[in-house]
């Protein structure tokens, strides 16, 4: 176990001129699951690959501990794939399935017995070591091929997209049970996904990157209420944040026929617009007409929940796409309009020139800001 | 009159009333999953996988004749959005032996199925794609045997063919089929993609996964066959020799495999050797070139999954306690060590020595493979030449046997039947002639009639470059016995009439059919 640095780790690829991963910087802690996650093209593959030595590092480097391991092979780094590739034996008893591996890297008979004994406790399979995998359960085969990773007791689990060959329900389960294990067994992780939804469910430290560039790397509580940038705030979250360029007036940001009060520090930063970001939850009917007015389009029923999707023209020109959740028992007709006012403490506010935050928490703001006619 | 009247009134309201028009108009446009969801769920869906697939850019695939090198005829279909009925209609001139197992046909059910096909075949359409393929009925089946993998691969016997059929999630089918492709067009040996079927659905209504079709390599063995079958204690060795160079040649080409394996594999008896072919791609990368990394981890994974299939014979009792399997996977690293350094080393040699040239290139003839570009330079003062292969392509002598008389063989047996073109030559006292008249010559008075010797129904059992090969060796066993040369003709008369008929029929062996470690592929 230890801990994994990348120290403005960056890979280029012969005849590109931008670089596939930029001079990351993460430092992962013992122990710890992170879950690199972006759209396709965005480097969290190449990020992985860098930390297995399956690609090259042009500059920065990458530590395992304290180990520089930059320039090391695959092999000689102590860490494993795990769900690239894996069969079972049918001939071979459980045991020797978790253990053969071992018998190629010399290790001594004893001490496989040793670590397959320690892993099949883990796992559950200490009663089956001696069948053949045929007479084992689905679940429990599938026990046996990440014992073959866990027996050799690795510094590092790496997994690349491992979930991606299951249905839905499948995925769901194996993700559960790949976040349990490696709690229990707390072996540092890096996996990568696509799916926000499984990098925020699995991972202690979700990093999320944009065409080769680290946007943010942060517990998923803070990545959903304080995204750095309009980027996390859109790729995060499903359905995404509403993200509404506004117009900046006196003292906040003109929503509607409201304003949304906001520090004058923040406004200084901002500029003559501000992008203003609201979850779909975050959106509450107003039956006074307050807020931002919404023309239903359709509405997405859930059961529980509903969601609205409408227009709003919010103070400008053209309409804005708008999307609301709300109460699956009081959902608005189709074609009627609705207001909506956010939940006073939960706006984001980034700069429309450069997508960053823009904190609004400053002591002329009151804690939970409500809106003004 | 009520027929028109219905027609005239359905029509304009078909064109007008389209049920998905709610949801375009949203903005933000829900997701088309999300349409179709609700589509399905309203029973007013117009649109099925097929119509979806329409959009995707049309798939052709080349098609070569019986040699992974040979020109490629370029040609493509792509049997997708038919409706089925119309998909129907096409095969329906054709009795076939398969439709009628599927108990109840897809086609009734009116479910659209999509096949992206390297050509038109529409038997297809009549494989009981609604039934699970673990469910698949034996008597289409051609190998009856089940071995454990990610997914249920089953061997099918189909219009004369065996095509190998494998489960598995439809993006990541399409994914192996056009990297097959691929494969095939840079002529790297692998298997021939046959199409993909996808948007099955099961007879209880519930989505299937998608299932990609490979035709099965003639005269190929599964390595399992291969070790289980042959006496000879270093069929091991060769078969990792023969995976070697197929790696070198795949991480040449710049192909990542990622599950390197004798069972990923195929084997293709070559005069004494084996060529391989890769058969499964579901987890290769073609990349422009590969790093030493990424070279080092297919070695690591070859390693290891080849000492667990070794084992994992051991254990069912197929192969000798003295085989160790340990040391025979390591045999992978050192032979593809040896190799890699023959085919990229840089060599460094005074001016004085520019024959090192010459011996460079030939030596790379001799493990079969030509040189397509050499990289040469010299240092300021023109002291020392530094040389470095930087295209090679493998398949020297069968390129060579091919120009010089059309006949189309693995790169060892081209070399065998070079050496016996040049010991005919030789005997004719022909040095000075020709080389293209005396190599067809020897084709029309040699190799031809040997061949043809074979009495028609033994002749399928093996290749008739491998029967020839076999007819010389056994042509030196004679000689040697008999202290004098025996003539080929005598030779050829002898093998037929003593061994040739204990030979097995290796036509059309098929690999161990296997049952899914529900891990990946199966619902639970």
């Amino acid at each position: 176990m230890a801990t994994v640095t990348y120290d403005k780790a960056t890979r280029v690829y012969p005849g590109s001129e931008v670089a596939s991963v930029d001079s990351l910087d993460i430092a992962v802690e013992d122990g710890e699951f992170l879950v690199f996650v972006g759209p396709s093209g965005c480097g969290k593959s190449t990020s992985l690959r860098m930390l297995a030595g399956l690609e090259e590092i042009n500059s920065g480097r990458i530590l395992i501990g304290d180990r520089d391991v930059t320039n090391l092979s695959p092999k000689d780094r102590d860490v494993a794939m795990v769900f690239q590739n894996y069969a079972l034996y049918p001939h071979m008893s459980v045991a020797d399935n978790m253990g053969f591996a071992l018998k190629i890297a010399g290790t001594p008979k004893a001490e496989i017995r040793t670590r397959v004994e320690e892993a099949a406790k883990i796992l559950d399979l200490t009663e089956y070591l001696d069948r053949k995998p045929a007479k084992l359960s689905g679940g429990q085969r599938q026990r046996v091929a990440m014992g073959r990773a866990i027996v050799r007791q690795p510094q590092v689990f790496l997994m690349d997209e491992p979930l991606s060959n299951l249905d839905a329900k499948l995925r769901v389960q194996t993700r559960t049970q790949i976040a349990s294990l490696q709690r229990r067994l707390g072996v540092t992780t890096v996996y990568v996904t696509h799916d926000q939804v499984e990098a925020m469910t699995m991972g202690d430290r979700v990093a999320v990157l944009k065409d080769g560039v680290l946007q943010q790397c942060d517990s998923p509580r803070n990545m959903y209420d304080r995204p750095n940038n309009v980027f996390v705030a859109g790729f995060i979250g499903s359905p995404a944040m509403n993200l509404l360029e506004l117009p900046v007036a006196d003292g906040g940001v003109k929503l509607g026929q409201s304003i949304y009060p906001v520090s004058r520090d923040a406004l200084s930063a901002a500029g003559s617009s501000v992008t203003l970001g609201v979850r779909p939850e975050d959106l509450v009917p107003n039956s006074n007409g307050e807020g931002i007015p919404v023309e239903v389009d359709v509405v997405e029923e859930l059961g529980a929940d509903a969601y609205v999707y409408g227009r709003t023209n919010a103070g400008r020109d053209d309409d804005l796409q708008i999307v609301a959740r709300v109460d699956g028992r009081r959902v608005p007709d189709k074609g009627t309009t609705v207001h909506f006012t956010p939940k006073g403490d939960h706006i984001h506010l980034f700069s429309a020139e450069s997508g960053e935050r823009i904190d609004n928490e400053s002591p002329n703001t009151v804690s939970a800001p409500s809106l003004q006619q | 009159m009520l027929f028109i009247a219905t027609s005239a009134t359905y029509f304009p309201a078909s064109a007008f009333l389209d049920p998905r028009s709610d949801y375009l108009k949203l903005r933000p446009i829900p997701p088309t999953s999300s349409i179709d969801a609700s589509l399905t769920h309203a029973g007013v869906n117009d649109k099925t996988s097929a119509d979806r697939s329409r959009r995707e850019p049309a798939c052709g695939t080349e098609r070569h004749t019986n040699s992974s090198r040979g020109t490629p005829n370029m040609y493509a279909s792509r049997m997708v959005g038919m409706p089925l009925g119309k998909r129907l209609n096409s095969s329906a001139g054709s009795p076939s032996t398969a439709g009628a197992l599927a108990s109840t046909p897809w086609h009734d059910q009116g479910v659209a199925l999509d096949i992206t096909a390297a050509r038109p075949w529409p038997a297809l359409l009549d494989l009981p794609w609604r039934t699970p393929l673990e469910q698949w009925p034996e008597d289409i089946l051609a190998a009856l045997p089940r071995g454990l993998s990610r997914h249920v691969v089953r061997f099918l016997r189909f219009e004369g063919r065996v095509i190998a059929v494998k489960e598995i999630k439809a993006d990541i089918a399409r994914r192996e089929y056009n990297l097959l492709r691929m494969l095939r067009r840079i002529g790297v040996p692998a298997v021939e993609p046959v199409g993909v079927v996808a948007g099955r659905i099961g007879t209880d209504g519930e989505p299937l996964d998608a299932c990609l079709l490979t035709r099965h390599l003639q005269y190929s063995l599964p390595y399992r066959a291969m070790l289980s079958q042959t006496l000879r204690p270093d069929t091991a060795d060769r078969l990792i020799d023969a995976l070697a160079v197929l790696l070198v040649r795949l991480h040449l080409a710049g192909f990542w495999w990622g599950d390197v394996s004798l069972s990923n594999t195929l084997f293709k008896r070559s005069a004494g050797e084996f060529a391989a072919y890769l058969v499964d791609a579901e987890t290769g990368e073609l990349h422009d070139t590969l790093s030493d990394g990424q070279r080092a981890h297919d070695l690591d994974i070859a390693r290891v999954n080849i000492a667990g299939e070794l084992l994992d014979l051991q254990g069912g009792g197929f192969v000798d306690e003295d085989v160790d399997p340990v040391s025979v996977s390591g045999q992978i690293l050192d032979r593809y060590a040896v190799l890699w350094e023959a085919l990229t080393a840089i060599e460094r040699f005074s001016d004085d020595k520019r024959w090192r040239v010459e011996e460079r290139i030939r030596g790379l003839n001799d493990l079969g493979f030509d040189v397509g570009e050499l990289d040469i330079t010299t240092d300021f003062d023109g002291a020392h030449i530094q040389i470095q292969p930087k295209v090679v392509d493998a398949g020297h002598h069968s390129r060579r046997l091919l120009r010089l008389t059309g006949v189309d063989v693995e790169d060892n047996q081209a070399r065998r039947l070079l050496n016996d073109l040049d010991s005919f030559r030789a005997s004719q006292d022909r040095q000075n002639d020709d080389e293209e008249q005396v190599a067809h010559d020897w084709l029309t008075q040699v190799y031809e009639p040997i061949t043809r010797s074979v009495p028609r129904e033994l002749r399928g059992r093996m290749e008739p470059a491998e029967i020839f090969h076999e007819i010389l060796e056994h042509r030196w066993y004679m000689s040697e016995k008999a202290q004098l040369d025996v003539t080929i003709e005598s030779a050829a008369a002898d093998y037929v009439e003593h061994v040739m008929p204990d030979k097995p029929d290796e036509s059309a062996v098929v690999g161990v059919d296997t049952e899914s470690i529900p891990v990946r592929a199966k619902r639970p």
